[in-house]
């Protein structure tokens, strides 16, 4: 959880910045918890009706706090789900940009220096990056203009009015190179010494990113708590606030081409067929007996979807996990089973919960060419080479594909080309694990399409929308 | 003399390495990154521990300059692992781009070059907050820099952006006037549209000015674009990208030998230093 000093005084400043935790939990658990939660989910649905509270309302005591609350019991109900944890960061993220870009600036700066760190370190503003470069001109020799007050006017009826007459609004701001990996890698900003300096606008992206990282953390350390507690109010509270949201959000379905999926034969003898992603979870499975909580999701709702029932599931763990030593299958179901119940809609909110497309999986999750350092799958691609005798000088060029497209940051091409490589089948971009299963396991016969075999036209494969932003933008 | 590879060597101090290769002189030493645990070999007690199963703590920032990159552009009649004092200087004229670029873009103030005793150069970043870069920031770091996609392909050039003023000003510096002043006039004539008479223009006004806005000026009018892709397709550094990217990457060690040319792998001043005269090699050392 994020703890900043000054925040008693920036919440006097700036009412939309609800990154803190409440003084205890006992504030959390509010009776009426769905009328808070009802609040900020409107809030955050508002955005794309561009309805928003005005200035007056924001500095209502009761709706800050609310805000806040509404925040931390929104991630505490979507901690366990990632389709809904992603929806949630995506949307409080929008909702943090449009308040960001209308703040004054000393708002602004509060806000830099509790995502960012102490000015001077991870930060800067031109006057202290002067001092701290101790180069009193640089700004000057690399032209850099600093717009300090902006006037923006609009006319109507032959009259002219001032809508807006703010200091500071375009002011230039220098963030360390390491915390805008996009804007360097694309040329996007100018570099010096270190320092990606930009007006404070151009920067908007960048600094929402940081604050969704800090969301991120959160859900994971909330889900984290809930799935290590047998029992607690925590818990309870996030089974009752996902059930409300189960009726507050509604989601499109993308995916359920795939639901009618039918693998023949046992799980682990078709590991050469399974997405990428999914066969270094069971590598990991395998060799270490562990893997971290959103791995454990995404591997065990593949398992679901694959046709694997809950009780042989809850052996497949049992019988791998390092974390049950000294515990018998029965407190094993007991405890870490919690999970694997969730996952099969059985615990929590009793959701049915789908495999998650290849955009939640990129931000949340494991994904082998996201995720995993050039080293690894350079290996993994030898490895796939290796397997054929015939044509080899074919997959070589394919698994420079794959290695290039990793290199270059589209992961879902990249996982495209390893599709060709191993499967021999080929896709443009791959973007749900299952359509990768599906392409990979009918070519060999593994797989079955209940819906292909009774359906009178084929459905489309990966032609359907994404869930989320395209990866090749901030 | 045994010949094998002897990995997952793992040491706490300098001079636990030390001792160990003057236990055990090596034909090539590489090094790799840091991990929280020692690597040890499997034992009856205990599994092993490799770098697979322990935590990553950091590597040095490192980029990677080879002359082979540099095939589709030589002049000279080098190919390959060939180098000759006449294609070095397209390590001379990367060396000093990039270490600029590093000290004035990045503000990387420990930066320390290696002839590599083969056929090109090393540069590692020995700055502190460099050490636990994460593969993104480190693919950002080359990526910024990167302007010749498949050098040995397709040699697709980026257009640098509205915000790389430095690098573009850097370029003209370093390599554009170099470009207009020791090309051959039908090179300058077929690549970049000059003509005869503004190549001799262009050569007076440059023979004493460095100045970027003198080297603009000199480029025949419409042709900017294309002088600026041709340098840079000509003379850019092309760094292996994949040296940098990979946190887990082994490299060769400074101070060890180069088994093939039996070089000395060592630190150099990059601009100044040819191989062809100043490579020292263990067999001159210790005497045949």
């Amino acid at each position: 959880m994020i703890v900043c000093s000054e925040l008693e005084t920036a919440i006097k400043y700036h009412p939309w910045f609800v990154m803190q935790p409440l003084d205890t939990e006992e504030n959390l658990f509010v009776e009426d918890f769905e009328k808070v939660v009802d609040i900020r989910i409107k809030l955050l649905q508002s955005q794309s009706k561009n309805i928003m509270p005005s200035r007056f309302a924001l500095e209502n005591d009761v709706f800050k706090i609310n805000s806040i609350k509404g925040n931390t019991l929104l991630k505490i109900g979507v901690c366990m789900d990632p389709r809904m944890s992603s929806w949630l960061v995506e949307k409080e993220g929008d909702l943090f940009e449009k308040y960001f870009r209308q703040a004054k600036w000393n708002e602004k700066e509060t806000v830099i220096t509790h995502l960012f760190g102490e000015k001077g370190i991870n930060w800067s503003d031109l006057t202290d990056l002067k001092i701290i470069l101790n180069e009193p001109n640089f700004d000057k020799e690399l032209h850099i203009k600093q717009q300090t007050h902006v006037k923006k006017y609009s006319k109507s009826g032959g009259q002219t009015f001032k809508i807006a007459d703010a200091k500071g609004l375009n002011k230039v701001i220098a963030i360390h190179y390491k915390y805008a990996p996009y804007l360097v890698k694309h040329r996007k900003v100018l570099l010096y010494k270190g320092w990606a300096l930009a007006e404070v606008d151009r920067l908007v992206t960048t600094i929402k990113h940081r604050y969704e990282y800090f969301i991120n953390n959160s859900l994971t350390e909330f889900a984290e708590r809930i799935e290590t507690q047998s029992g607690g109010n925590v818990k309870s509270l996030s089974k009752k606030i996902h059930e409300f949201l189960r009726n507050e959000i509604t989601f499109s379905k993308n995916y359920d081409l795939f639901d009618s999926l039918v693998i023949t034969g046992d799980f682990e003898d078709n590991v050469s067929i399974y997405p990428p992603c999914i066969s270094d979870l069971v590598t990991a499975v395998n060799n270490v007996g562990y893997i971290g909580h959103w791995e454990r999701f995404q591997l065990g709702i593949f398992l679901k979807k694959t046709g694997m029932d809950s009780e042989d599931q809850m052996q497949f763990w049992f019988s791998k996990a390092v974390d049950n030593v000294d515990m018998n299958y029965k407190d094993f179901k007991r405890k870490a089973g919690y999970i694997i119940r969730h996952i099969y809609g059985k615990e929590g909110g009793m959701i049915d919960y789908e495999m998650p497309s290849c955009n939640t999986i990129m931000s949340k999750m494991y994904c082998t060419f996201r995720h995993k350092d050039i080293n690894f799958i350079n290996e993994k691609v030898k490895h796939e080479v290796n397997r054929f005798e015939k044509n080899k000088d074919v997959k070589l060029e394919t698994g420079k594909k794959v290695v290039e497209a990793s290199i270059r940051g589209f992961p879902q091409i990249a996982c495209s080309y390893f599709l060709e490589l191993s499967n021999g089948v080929k896709a443009d971009k791959i973007f749900h694990p299952l359509m990768y299963l599906k392409m990979a396991g009918q070519q060999s016969g593994v797989v079955v399409d209940k819906a292909d075999e009774n359906a009178e036209d084929e459905p489309e494969v990966g032609n359907k929308k994404s869930e989320g932003k395209p990866e090749d933008s901030e | 003399m045994d010949i094998g590879f002897t990995r997952n060597k793992s040491f706490e101090e300098p001079q636990h390495l030390k001792e160990y290769l003057s236990t055990f002189p090596v034909l090539n030493a590489y090094i790799g990154s840091v991990y929280k645990d020692r690597l040890l070999p499997k034992d009856r007690y205990y599994d092993a521990i490799t770098i697979h199963n322990t935590d990553w703590v950091g590597r040095d920032l490192i980029f990677d300059l080879d002359l082979d990159e540099y095939d589709p552009v030589r002049t000279c009649d080098c190919t390959g692992r060939e180098v000759c004092e006449i294609c070095w200087a397209f390590m001379q004229d990367a060396a000093n781009i990039m270490d600029e670029t590093f000290a004035v873009d990045f503000g990387f103030k420990k930066r320390v070059w290696v002839y590599t005793g083969g056929r090109g150069y090393h540069c590692w970043i020995l700055d502190e907050d460099t050490f636990d870069l994460d593969q993104n920031q480190r693919t950002a770091i080359v990526e910024y820099m990167q302007l010749i996609h498949d050098p040995k392909g397709v040699q697709k050039i980026d257009d640098p952006g509205d915000f790389a003023n430095l690098l573009v000003k850097r370029i003209y510096r370093k390599i554009g006037r170099k470009y207009i002043m020791e090309t051959p006039i039908k090179r300058l004539e077929e690549e970049a549209g000059f003509t005869k008479n503004s190549i001799e223009k262009a050569r007076s006004r440059l023979k004493n000015s460095e100045l970027v806005a003198d080297i603009v000026d000199s480029i025949p009018r419409g042709k900017e674009n294309q002088f600026l892709k041709t340098v840079i397709l000509n003379h850019y550094p092309r760094i292996d990208h994949k040296v940098t990217i990979d946190i887990r990457r082994l490299i060769r060690m400074p101070g060890s030998i180069h088994a093939g040319t039996g070089n000395i792998s060592e630190y150099v001043n990059p601009i100044s230093f040819n191989p062809a005269f100043d490579a020292k090699n263990i067999y001159d050392v210790i005497g045949e």
